[in-house]
């Protein structure tokens, strides 16, 4: 696979799930991707606008994930590209993530696609991709 | 910032085509000769040979020449780090989601 898809039902609707996603006061009280705790959070909601998310672990040095909104449709979709300004995933480019948040009858599903953003990645998405990259994953552990 | 700049973009770029991932599969079994490779696809030696040349420069291959006979293999390093990118990204997501599913229910 060339993406990360990774959903979840939540108790809550659309409206305020879209709040808690997109609203520092919200995102500071649940970001905790690995462990860090956010340092930061800088959130300017409207098409073009950025954002900038600082994080910590036990270490002590931030990293620090920033980029700009492309699509706002709140309370069921957004996206904004993905991209690491230092720490150990800089340099691998940029990426763009994409939120929604469907009524379901038991509150929302909220999926989240992170996929590479090369058009040549995009390309990618053909049937057999999936197949060989898990394939690689096995090879790469080898030949490291 | 072009997207060939990103060495993670170019190793996603040059497999993005059939060819080059069937090229990919079989020398996960092991180094192989460049004619070997070309036989079982039915392209002229330069049309592999050209393929190779993508996967060599995103750095997914190496090419050896040993007497009059070029060899191929895989180099884990850029693979490695391609699935490595998804697997970070899907362990963080994972966990994210999580903690904003518990964080989010609370609220209400």
């Amino acid at each position: 696979v060339s993406d990360v898809v990774i959903e979840r039902v939540v108790a809550a609707a659309p409206e305020l799930a879209f709040r808690a996603w997109t609203e520092p006061e919200h995102v500071r009280r649940w970001w905790r991707p690995h462990g860090m705790g956010p340092t930061s959070v800088e959130i300017d909601l409207r098409p073009g606008g950025r954002y900038r998310i600082g994080m910590a672990g036990g270490d002590g040095e931030a990293v620090y994930v920033g980029g700009a909104f492309r699509e706002l449709d709140p309370p069921h979709r957004l996206s904004y590209t993905w991209r690491w300004e230092n720490g150990e995933l800089a340099g691998t480019g940029e990426s763009l993530v994409t939120v929604e948040f469907r009524a379901v009858p038991a509150g929302s599903r909220v999926t989240i696609r992170h996929e590479l953003l090369a058009d040549a990645a995009r390309g990618a998405h053909e049937q057999g991709w999936s197949d060989c990259l898990d394939a690689l994953g096995g090879v790469a552990a080898h030949a490291a | 910032v072009p997207a060939v700049a990103d060495p993670l973009d170019a190793a996603f770029a040059a497999l993005s085509s059939p060819v080059r991932r069937d090229l990919v599969a079989r020398l996960s079994g092991g180094e192989q000769s460049v004619s070997a490779l070309a036989e079982p696809l039915g392209i002229t030696l330069q049309g592999v040979s050209q393929h190779l040349q993508v996967l060599q420069d995103a750095g997914l291959v190496a090419r050896e020449k040993r007497g009059r006979t070029s060899y191929c293999r895989l180099v884990g390093t850029r693979l490695g780090e391609a699935s490595a990118w998804l697997d970070h990204h899907r362990r963080a997501w994972e966990r994210s989601l999580e903690l904003f599913g518990d964080y989010v229910e609370g609220l209400e």
